[in-house]
């Protein structure tokens, strides 16, 4: 082939990788960047779709009243309530991936069974929950009820969806905590089903494709060192896992932020008291329900910084340990 | 490879082109289609086909998944909205600030209608914004109390009286709760929407000043309302929890919530709209009996309702006003009333005989006690200075704090109303042109 053909070639090759990715590409910019730039140039404008007051510039404005606003940083505690039982859930992923990733008989049938919530619409497993929820006749409080009736003990449910109770104590209306407070509420509830969800999801998935490709012989060379299950897990297994688990620690962060508009939509309209409004339900309702589409964008970008952030400090603390 | 791909690619765009066509829904020769933005029930497609048959040439079609405010919102400002869609309750304002809503002002008219003289008197905020006209009623009801003959039959109690206090329907609502030997209620006296507005309006609190510039929801008659709402499941347990409610099962059917669970005999009484007469009706073996909602000397029963708009970006503006005309004459009219879909726009047609007694439902005798409920009934109030939305947010909030017990209801009406009036004053700073309203005390 004489050099002009090569050029040719490569030329209508380029073309043709182009003309692949373009339709991607496209899409990209119109539904995605399109947007992103547009809900920048909101924010920093009075925009509410009811012309009241008239569309102006308003600069920072927005953001200086996110700031200010109780509301906004008691949804940002409750964001970061649910984001603090995630590690929970990764290793509640993480056993179940390594029990998976025995050969057993009949393990394709247990691998079936633990990602069916994943392949189940998200409403219906809520609403499964709701009724499981109910304090007086739900499932879980008559079994809380059988076990305590067990032991002669009295039984005082916990209120599940109904109550602003939670383990750290947090009061519903100001930023600040109280014995009384403490006990198991909606937010728990929402951590529960998230977690019980997310038991055989993607992440376990991820844990169980990392320890499937996992040398053999690493095992074996360790367990003829004499090595036990523990020291197997402790000193091969896990340093193995480590990009796996930045990974699923830096989604998680991601997914954190951005998540429990489903929730709050289906099971509690973000109560009660707001206790289960989390920024990206803030963010629904401000616009969706409110109009106000200048600050809800202001908040949106409140949130990507934040996530920036995080996934930022993350990433330079974590990346080097765990990347070899 | 390369060429394997380039073919997928052609095939996947050829298809494309092809199938393009058939993805939508084919126009009948000769037909317009007019799109309304609705629910989708049984008696929307009788309202339906009735106006199909008057109009040959028109194709009405609902799109019941795009039925919520905020999407016929987003979806009109994008220029995809429907040609006619409705506006519950005093959602008005969002609609016609937005430009959304048509001003029919002068079109209604010429379509032969007054609305001010023909729409029940109380439901003008639902439909006019100071005396200009976006719409007409497609119903409007408003709430009586329910009771099943057989379960007080069974209990041999007498039905309650034709004027009851709320003394009597909870003295009533008692002895109909029916629990098992675990102690799980098995039937319970009373059901009710757990929607403090409702209460509200029995009880003759309002939430404004007459000018709008301030909110009252911490008076005695608002406490007193939010005691009344509370009492029938927190003190005298004869009516559900709000979760109780979502767990008992529906009776499969007669429509959704409290009405599927009153046909299904796990409540005795139930507060609910005429329209849940037309459920009942699918219910055969179902005797049921009306009374009057309890009512204080200020109060009033709350008119509920949803307007029909005309999209102001609509292209086919011409027919979709002919359905405007359609939804005020006889015909539309005397069909609601008959479905018992509330009642219709008009006050007038309440006046017939076949409304005050349907042969055709002979067990309904009491469609009298509708048309004079909604005579008493008076609409939401609202301010310009402050949404709905806001006051809910703010009430809401509160409630679910005296739900908890971490509140009595007198402290949480209190900071109700502290944070009602530091949202009002937010949207002032907010808002020159309304500052400026407000400082010169217009509403």
């Amino acid at each position: 082939m004489t050099a002009k053909n090569k050029k040719r070639a490569m030329r209508i090759a380029t073309i043709l990788g182009l003309a692949y990715l373009l339709p991607n590409l496209l899409g990209f910019l119109v539904f995605t960047a399109g947007p992103v730039i547009f809900s920048f140039g909101a924010s920093l404008t009075n925009w509410n779709i009811m012309n009241s007051p008239p569309l102006e510039f308003v600069g920072f404005r927005n953001y200086q009243q996110v700031g200010q606003s109780s509301q906004f940083w008691t949804f940002f505690i409750n964001t970061v309530y649910f984001m603090a039982f995630s590690p929970v859930g990764i290793v509640g992923s993480l056993v179940v991936a390594l029990l998976l990733d025995s050969r057993l008989r009949g393990m394709t049938l247990f691998r079936t069974l633990l990602y069916l919530p994943s392949f189940t619409a998200g409403v219906a497993i809520m609403i499964m929950w709701k009724g499981l929820y109910n304090p007086d006749h739900g499932l879980i409080n008559a079994c809380l009820r059988g076990v305590f009736d067990l032991f002669s003990l009295p039984f005082q449910g916990p209120g599940w969806l109904q109550s602003t109770q939670n383990l750290m104590g947090l009061h519903p209306e100001k930023i600040a905590f109280a014995v009384k407070d403490i006990g198991l509420g909606a937010r728990e509830a929402l951590v529960f089903m998230g977690f019980w969800a997310g038991l055989g999801g993607g992440n376990m998935l991820l844990y169980l494709a990392a320890l499937t490709n996992m040398p053999d012989e690493l095992i074996e060379a360790a367990s003829l060192d004499g090595a036990g299950p523990w020291a197997v897990f402790r000193h091969v297994k896990w340093p193995q896992l480590a990009p796996t688990t930045f990974f699923i620690v830096i989604m998680s962060v991601i997914g954190g932020f951005q998540g429990g508009v489903d929730s709050a939509q289906v099971m509690t309209g973000g109560g009660p008291a707001g206790t289960t409004t989390t920024l990206a339900y803030h963010i629904f309702r401000k616009s969706f329900v409110e109009y106000q589409f200048g600050y809800a964008s202001a908040v949106a970008w409140v949130l990507f910084a934040i996530v920036f952030a995080f996934s930022g400090l993350l990433w330079k603390f974590g990346n080097k340990e765990t990347n070899y | 490879m390369r060429a394997l791909f380039s073919a997928i690619l052609v095939v996947l765009v050829g298809w494309t082109l092809f199938m393009l066509p058939t993805s939508r829904d084919p126009v009948p020769a000769g037909k317009t289609i007019v799109t309304w933005a609705t629910d989708d029930t049984p008696i929307r497609r009788e309202q339906i086909a009735l106006f199909n048959k008057l109009n040959p040439d028109l194709d009405l079609r609902i799109d019941p998944t795009n039925n919520d405010p905020n999407k016929v919102v987003v979806q009109s400002i994008g220029g995809v909205g429907p040609d006619v869609f409705d506006m519950p309750g005093t959602t008005l304002k969002v609609f016609v600030d937005s430009g959304i809503a048509l001003d029919l002002t002068e079109e209604l008219p010429k379509l032969g209608y007054d609305p001010l003289a023909e729409i029940w008197p109380a439901a003008k905020p639902l439909f006019a914004i100071e005396d200009r006209t976006y719409g007409v009623p497609a119903n409007l009801d408003t709430l009586a109390i329910y009771y099943n003959r057989e379960v007080f039959g069974e209990m041999k109690l007498p039905y309650p009286s034709a004027n009851p206090t709320w003394d009597e329907i909870i003295a009533i609502g008692k002895k109909l709760t029916v629990k098992d030997a675990s102690g799980r209620t098995t039937r319970y006296g009373l059901l009710f929407w757990w929607d403090w507005r409702d209460f509200f309006a029995m009880c003759g609190a309002r939430l404004f000043t007459d000018d709008g510039r301030k909110l009252t929801i911490d008076t005695p008659e608002a406490l007193e309302a939010v005691n009344l709402m509370s009492s029938p499941i927190y003190v005298h347990k004869l009516a559900p929890t709000a979760s109780e409610s979502n767990s008992m099962a529906s009776v499969g059917g007669w429509g959704s919530g409290n009405e599927s669970r009153f046909v299904g005999r796990r409540a005795a009484m139930v507060v609910g709209p005429r329209y849940f007469t037309g459920n009942f009706r699918r219910a055969p073996d179902l005797k049921v009996g009306v009374v009057k909602l309890p009512l204080s000397a200020t109060g009033s029963t709350r008119l509920k309702g949803r307007t029909i708009a005309v999209n102001s970006r609509s292209p086919r503006r011409a027919a979709a006003l002919r359905f405007i005309k359609f939804v005020t004459d006889g015909g539309y009219n005397r069909l609601n009333n008959d479905l018992a879909d509330g009642v219709g726009p008009s006050l007038k047609y309440t006046e017939e005989p076949k409304f005050q007694f349907n042969p055709d439902f002979p067990e309904e005798k009491y469609n009298p006690i509708w048309r004079q409920s909604m005579l008493a009934a008076q609409p939401d109030e609202s301010s310009p200075y402050i949404s709905n939305g806001q006051v809910d947010e703010a009430v809401g909030f509160q409630l679910d704090l005296v739900n908890q017990g971490i509140k009595d209801s007198k402290a949480a009406l209190a900071a109700a109303q502290a944070a009602g009036e530091k949202l009002l004053q937010e949207n002032l700073a907010a808002n020159a042109a309304l500052a400026k309203r407000y400082a010169e005390g217009s509403k």
